[in-house]
């Protein structure tokens, strides 16, 4: 159970639909991947206790739903949250604005957290569409950039650490 | 009024009847289940008979911080939560949504599965139709396109046909001198070249093809098919000569051969089934286009001395991509092009075998008024 005295730290994935985020929590916490695309319905919580200088850290992982012209997201969800994973899919450069825009309306609302920004896809990378032009705009603006997949696993746990770490020195 | 407690048997037909838990919280954390608990609260939470553990689920210990503030406001509407999905322990995966409220200054807390606004669904099916009809209208473009695209390549490798053809009477004739023979040699592999080119795009165009209902536009004004038919021999003397394929014309030059159509449309079809014709019919033999005519319509035949069609292609002959054995290496969209083109002019195409050997590929068009 949990107690007042475990430390928590809610962290929210933001993105368009489709660009990987449940299968990124799915390689983050159970380690598989499925190419099976099942969209989701508001949200799912997952649970991960992580070592955040040698302390031991509940990370919440509230994979959210998608927004597109479907579904939006309710920044409902996101209180409380002490960071935000963005997500964008390489193969589709318009997730990135999406991305961008959900995490602003997110700050909008609820205030500046710690945030990285995951470039998903990265096994697809010959079909990539996101230009380095981009991509040196967001290094530019100072975003922590990783370039992850939820197929082959590279990035997926080295992005939540990071920002397991930043919401610990927010702290 | 009348207070109704929380067993009360119309309660509980309520509570079964709209698929309800109905939880109060207990000081000890735990939430207290009213009776009878739902099929889907038991699938989820096997164990939870009367209580539920706050922490039984990460989203509902998130939502009760705000319901117990809700609680002790006392305000009479419900708060609900957004939805969320709960795993259970068989990995099935339930919607559920939760509302904190307060009844007789009881603090609730209900559990249902989550319900689908009105509001939502009209929303998905409009932008699921708008989506379809953006789809319908991308569709209708790419069709177009792809009828053109095929014109495009028959316009290109038509004349190369021609110069190819020419440029190996040149050869053979030894109508150049030495230095001349090896630029011929040169323009011969270039024009191969760009024959194979053009091959490979058929071939991968009339593999990714998948629907063409074509709206080509043309200029219908009257044409004069016997005028037509001379040029169009005359445009593939180059490829039929070195064959040593004969060229006839069989029709009454002083008679009056206007149909209605466009000329250049008319023209391509002609080009389609002369130079299918020109695919199979054997050396020292004759291709020949008749012409023959009724009051009202003009018929145009191509006649070849070939093997002729096997009867169970015939039916298919001028379907899209139909490629039996007389249109190896081809995209199968020239007669398929012929028949869209001659029965939107209002005409008809169609196939019979010639005596003895050979095949007539036909088409009939309207005459002009007088």
């Amino acid at each position: 159970m949990l107690t007042a005295s475990s430390m928590q730290k809610k962290v929210c994935l933001l993105g368009a639909s489709a660009v990987g985020k449940t299968s990124l929590v799915s390689r983050y916490i159970r380690g598989i991947f499925s190419e099976r695309y099942l969209t989701t319905i508001g949200v799912k919580i997952d649970k991960k206790t992580v070592e955040v200088d040698a302390q031991a850290v509940d990370l919440l992982v509230w994979d959210l739903n998608g927004e597109d012209c479907f579904q939006r997201l309710s920044m409902n969800y996101l209180r409380g949250a002490a960071g935000y994973v963005l997500v964008a899919d390489g193969t589709a450069d318009d997730t990135l604005d999406k991305a961008l825009t959900l995490y602003h309306r997110a700050t909008g609302t609820h205030g500046a957290v710690p945030a990285v920004l995951l470039l998903n896809k990265h096994d697809l990378k010959e079909e990539w569409t996101l230009s380095a032009g981009q991509i040196e705009a967001l290094e530019a603006d100072g975003w922590t950039l990783f370039f992850t997949s939820a197929k082959t696993g590279e990035n997926v746990d080295e992005a939540f650490a990071y920002l397991a770490a930043q919401t610990l020195h927010m702290n | 009024m009348t207070t109704l407690p929380a067993t009360h048997p119309l309660l509980r037909d309520v509570t079964r009847a709209l698929d309800l838990a109905i939880a109060r919280p207990t000081p000890d954390g735990t939430l207290a289940l009213n009776l009878p608990v739902p099929s889907w609260l038991a699938r989820l939470w096997p164990y939870a008979t009367t209580t539920i553990a706050r922490d039984a689920s990460l989203f509902l210990d998130d939502f009760l911080t705000q319901a117990e503030v809700h609680w002790a406001s006392a305000a009479p509407q419900p708060l609900w939560s957004e939805p969320w999905t709960e795993s259970g322990p068989d990995g099935g995966e339930v919607v559920l949504e939760a509302a904190a409220m307060t009844a007789q200054g009881q603090a609730l807390l209900l559990l249902r599965q989550a319900q689908t606004s009105a509001e939502d669904t009209r929303h998905v099916l409009q932008e699921s139709r708008s989506q379809a009809l953006e789809m319908r209208r991308l569709m209708h473009e790419v069709n177009k396109r792809e009828v053109l695209l095929h014109c495009i390549i028959h316009d290109l490798s038509t004349p190369l046909a021609g110069i190819k053809g020419s440029l190996t009477l040149l050869q053979q004739d030894q109508l150049v001198d030495a230095e001349g023979d090896e630029l011929l040699a040169i323009a011969l592999r270039q024009t191969e070249r760009l024959q194979t080119q053009i091959r490979d795009v058929v071939r991968d165009f009339a593999r990714d093809v998948k629907a063409v209902l074509p709206t080509l536009t043309s200029n219908e004004a009257p044409a004069d098919i016997h005028e037509i038919a001379a040029d169009a021999l005359q445009a593939i003397r180059p490829i039929a000569e070195p064959r040593q394929v004969a060229l006839a014309l069989d029709a009454d030059g002083h008679a009056p051969w206007t149909v209605r159509g466009d000329a250049g449309q008319l023209a391509r079809v002609l080009q389609n089934m002369l130079d299918n014709a020109l695919r199979f019919t054997p050396p020292n033999s004759t291709l020949t286009v008749r012409l023959s005519q009724t009051d009202a319509e003009i018929q145009v035949g191509v006649l070849d001395e070939g093997p002729g069609v096997a009867p169970q292609l015939q039916p298919h002959l001028f379907d899209r991509f139909s490629q039996g054995d007389r249109d190896a290496g081809t995209a199968g969209l020239g007669l398929f092009f012929c028949r869209i083109t001659v029965e939107r002019i209002g005409g008809h195409v169609g196939y019979r075998d010639r005596p003895g050997d050979g095949a007539c590929f036909w088409f009939t068009l309207p005459r002009t008024s007088p």
